[in-house]
């Protein structure tokens, strides 16, 4: 007795039905869930990372960390302020009692702020300073220099005592540095503070700031005509 | 000469054949399974998809959430960025007040200084000896001070009219 036709064909049709099954749905779906898992554990770890960020982010005292960030800023300007500078510097040497025989700065290029890839992580700018004073007024002057912000650095000192009046020499370098590149990806760390960082703050806040009154008195005019051409 | 010809009846080797309906059976069952396979794995991505968009949503709502305290992550940056370059500064100092203190500690009344320059770790003096042997033991001084200085040497030294000794002398700072 023959079989029915249906009989005959079933077993082809089923494997031909299992072979569109395996490569039209079956691999490509377990591709697709391959990826999805992958993804999920990658989420999930940037889900732990944002969980821990906002947790400290919420810890933080909005206004202490403002009031710290002003003084780290006082203390390492975002910009040159070149009259800032030789303010501070005129009415420490008053307050010491050194005569400034000369100031003379290079404050460089005009730019403050050039947050390009070539702009060097720090800036320094460069003073020069001939003082006339005793041996004691010239160290009291080099401490002073290291009590107050913005920070400075004294790359040279000169004594000289052979003269009737004894006179030095100062190199000194005012530094400042351009903000960062604020906020990276939602998920990157909150930075913390070392305690070699916390320390460096304690002692910058002890620093006292100068608000230059060179800087902020008003100037007393140019003096000459004010066209050259008439009489 | 024999043959090895063995002529005692020997038993056919039966050919174990599968039943058909058997074959039929494992064949529904191995489908079933297939089957049971494919549903489970539509299940499955159906269930991660959903546990994936679940995840994003959290993940969307903490992002919020972290930007809503933008302010304090912008001053935790500038913070961190600053101290950590002040941290730098001041280590790098130079203490000019250690070094005069010990010029001075070092120093004999024969020995008088009228040009005292420090730069770039490098310290030099100049002044005027009485003698010779004070100008020796103040170098020898200096050398023995190790802490404080790694190198020292007469760069020129002349003698005066008067009958002291003016020399320029250079050291390296270990300060």
């Amino acid at each position: 007795m023959d079989k029915p036709i249906y009989i005959k064909f079933a077993a082809p049709a089923v494997l031909i039905v299992v072979f569109l099954v395996t490569f039209f749905l079956v691999i490509p779906q377990y591709n697709k869930v391959k990826k999805a898992r992958q993804s999920l554990s990658k989420e999930k770890v940037k889900i732990e990372k944002l969980k821990e960020k906002a947790q400290a982010l919420q810890g933080l005292n909005e206004y202490e960390l403002s009031e710290k960030a002003e003084i780290a800023l006082k203390a390492l300007p975002a910009k040159k302020d070149v009259f800032q500078a030789m303010g501070v510097i005129s009415r420490l040497a008053r307050e010491t009692g050194v005569i400034i025989e000369k100031l003379s700065a290079s404050p460089g290029e005009i730019s403050e702020e050039t947050p390009s890839k070539t702009t060097p992580p720090e800036g320094k700018l460069a003073f020069k300073l001939e003082l006339l004073g005793t041996q004691e007024q010239f160290h009291a002057f080099l401490e002073k220099l290291s009590e107050f912000i913005p920070l400075v650095d004294t790359k040279k000192v000169r004594l000289r005592t052979s003269e009737e009046v004894a006179s030095s020499e100062f190199t000194l370098e005012l530094y400042f540095s351009p903000l960062p590149k604020l906020l990276g990806k939602p998920e990157t760390p909150l930075p913390k503070l070392t305690q070699e960082e916390e320390r460096t703050f304690e002692m910058i806040s002890t620093l006292s700031y100068y608000v230059s009154e060179e800087a902020l008195a008003p100037a007393p005019g140019p003096s000459g005509r004010a066209n050259p051409f008439t009489f | 000469m024999p043959i090895g010809i063995n002529l005692l009846p020997r038993r056919r080797k039966k050919v174990k054949r599968w039943p058909v309906e058997k074959l039929k059976a494992w064949i529904v069952v191995i489908l079933a399974l297939y089957v049971i396979g494919v549903v489970s794995l539509l299940g499955f991505s159906l269930f991660t998809a959903r546990e994936l968009s679940q995840v994003k949503a959290q993940k969307a709502a903490l992002e919020r959430k972290i930007k809503e305290e933008a302010k304090k992550e912008t001053l935790a940056v500038l913070l961190k960025d600053r101290l950590s370059k002040e941290e730098k500064i001041l280590k790098a100092k130079i203490n000019y007040k250690g070094i005069f203190e010990v010029v001075n500690n070092l120093s004999a009344p024969e020995v008088l200084f009228d040009d005292v320059e420090i730069e770039r770790g490098k310290l030099s003096l100049s002044g005027e000896a009485t003698n010779l042997a004070s100008l020796k033991d103040f170098l020898d001084r200096i050398n023995a001070s190790a802490n404080d200085f790694s190198y020292a040497e007469i760069s020129s030294v002349a003698r005066t009219k008067t009958g002291g000794y003016t020399f320029s002398l250079e050291t390296i700072l270990s300060l």
